[in-house]
């Protein structure tokens, strides 16, 4: 099928948007109108948040987060928002507070459960291997029939896993701390990438 | 494990994920398990010069040439290979097309058996890609879980307690895990009920894709349906959802399906019978069509109204070699788009008992 922009070229990026209501758009263009217009790239997926999400928490490109420089890789902020890729795990820290909201919108959480990487003792690696524990017990009770310990079960693994968002949440004391706490990985080694 | 800078495999059928063996493999065709992850004390690759991408991909090769793995592996260095071959990757499922078609230094390491995939130098420093057969999306994470942890031992991840495994895209961070089973839905196309399963998605975070990424009226009937979400749940939360709802879209399926035997058996055999006389006597046919036309053909031998030696094998066969990549690297050579649809009628004809 032709592009649906200049209706000349193939159209070869298909997306289908869904947006709020369940309703869908299908958007069917060639590579060059694609690109032209941030279809099907991160950027495509930034422009409908900050185009149909406005929110007056967020901070907006123009004012001071837009500024803001991460002091490793010399990402500006308004950048980010343009491109939709961040430049370094040093980002992470620096836009912090810009970040949360934006991680509420895309993902409706601000804050990792789950997995932690091996050399890494925290309260996330001790969560996780207690959730796969408790998960592994749920599927042999509901595999022996046993609906109602299965129940019980299933309501400790949801307090489970919203202890340990409560607890990641409250560990995050002030954006300063956030950004000096030793628990974010060689973020301070990226002078030699810039050689 | 090899460096090499072609698509070695002999065999043109898909890997083992597309045996059509796993849990209910009739419908739902495959389970994926993705995870993105980056090496501390580097820029992400949006940022990246020339020689710090040299320097990623060759920590992370070296890294996965220390990892243990169970099976064979090979390690294809994209930078140098053939468009070709790394288009046929694209259409194997083991690399994406933004790897194929991407510049620098960029590779792919998967076992030869194509279960396991690791993109290097894609979007993020490395994309763990675990595949299986049917519904085994839990099989899927435990190996990928594994494999991730082996690569771990050996690389320093980026990683905060606060936002999980950092990635490039903030749409990934957290537990960077992308997990998705490739559904086939005929019934439900055709009965146009499949809204309903859009509409069933959205409201779960769902994503749900056609093959290439499309929208109602998929190609080949064929729907991904994947998590959107990565942050702020576990891996196993994000898992249960799918493998909640997955098993209710099967059920729909195979309800519709029922109905349709019993309300109008005389339009389903015709349908699905068409599809078969028209691949066995045709002589040029487009990538679409066959997928049209094979998705015919295999809800008619899952209901059991075509005849057997038609076998999910085969039909899985047939739907990879049929495209283009498979087509040019194993049967024409490089062709133009015209001739290929004569050899893809031919190949269709030969495979599936010619009409005389």
């Amino acid at each position: 099928m032709l592009c649906q922009s200049c209706k000349e070229r193939q159209a070869t990026v298909h997306e289908t948007e869904i947006v709020a209501g369940g309703d869908m758009r299908e958007v069917h263009l060639c590579e060059e109108c694609a690109n032209a217009q941030n279809v099907g790239t991160p950027m495509g997926v930034m422009s409908l948040l900050s185009g149909a999400f406005a929110h007056p928490a967020e901070p907006d490109a123009s004012s001071g987060p837009g500024k803001l420089a991460c002091s490793s890789c010399q990402l500006v902020y308004a950048d980010f928002r343009q491109q939709g890729r961040l430049g370094c795990p040093t980002c992470y820290d620096v836009f912090a507070d810009a970040l949360d909201p934006l991680l509420e919108k895309i993902h409706g959480q601000r804050v990792h459960i789950g997995k932690a990487p091996g050399r890494f003792s925290s309260q996330a690696r001790l969560s996780h291997r207690r959730v796969v524990e408790l998960r592994k017990r749920l599927q042999r009770l509901i595999d022996d029939e046993n609906y109602e310990e299965a129940a019980v079960l299933r309501d400790e693994l949801h307090g489970l896993e919203d202890a340990a968002r409560e607890a990641a949440s409250a560990s995050i004391q002030t954006p300063d701390d956030a950004g000096t706490s030793e628990d974010t990985v060689a973020s301070d080694d990226l002078g030699k990438a810039e050689g | 494990m090899d460096t090499v800078t072609d698509y070695g495999g002999d065999h043109a059928a898909g890997g083992e994920w597309l045996s059509g063996t796993g849990p209910e493999a009739e419908i739902v065709i495959s389970s994926r398990v993705r995870l993105a992850r980056n090496l501390a004390g580097h820029r992400f690759l949006s940022r990246a010069e020339p020689t710090e991408r040299e320097d990623i991909e060759r920590e992370v090769r070296t890294a996965l040439e220390g990892v243990n793995f169970p099976d064979e592996m090979v390690y294809l260095d994209l930078n140098k290979a053939r468009q070709l071959d790394a288009d046929l990757l694209v259409e194997r499922h083991l690399i994406s097309r933004e790897l194929a078609r991407g510049e620098g230094p960029r590779a792919v390491c998967y076992s030869s058996n194509e279960a396991v995939s690791i993109m290097v130098c894609e979007e993020d420093h490395l994309r763990v890609q675990v595949l299986r057969s049917g519904l085994q999306l839990d099989a899927a994470w435990q190996f990928a879980d594994q494999i991730d942890d082996a690569i771990g031992e050996r690389l320093e991840y980026a990683f905060s307690s606060r936002y999980g495994y950092l990635t490039c895209c903030p749409t990934n961070v957290g537990t960077g895990i992308r997990a998705s089973v490739m559904l086939h839905l005929p019934a439900l196309v055709y009965t146009k009920h499949i809204d309903r399963v859009f509409a069933a998605g959205a409201k779960m975070d769902l994503a749900v894709r056609g093959l290439y990424g499309e929208g109602t009226q998929a190609t080949g009937d064929f729907y991904q349906i994947s998590n959107q979400k990565a942050l702020g749940r576990s891996e196993d939360e994000l898992l249960s959802t799918l493998n909640d709802l997955v098993p209710q879209f099967v059920a729909y399926e195979r309800k519709v399906r029922d109905a349709l035997l019993k309300g109008d058996r005389a339009a389903l055999e015709d349908k699905v019978w068409r599809g078969l006389a028209l691949l066995r006597a045709a002589r040029t046919v487009s990538s679409d069509e066959a997928l049209e036309l094979l998705s015919a053909v295999r809800l008619g031998r899952n209901l059991e109204l075509l005849p057997p030696e038609l076998t999910t094998e085969l039909l899985n066969e047939l739907f990879m070699t049929a495209q283009p990549a498979h087509l040019q690297r194993f049967s024409t050579g490089e062709q133009e788009p015209k001739e290929r649809d004569i050899h893809r009628a031919n190949l269709m004809r030969k495979k599936l008992g010619e009409a005389h």
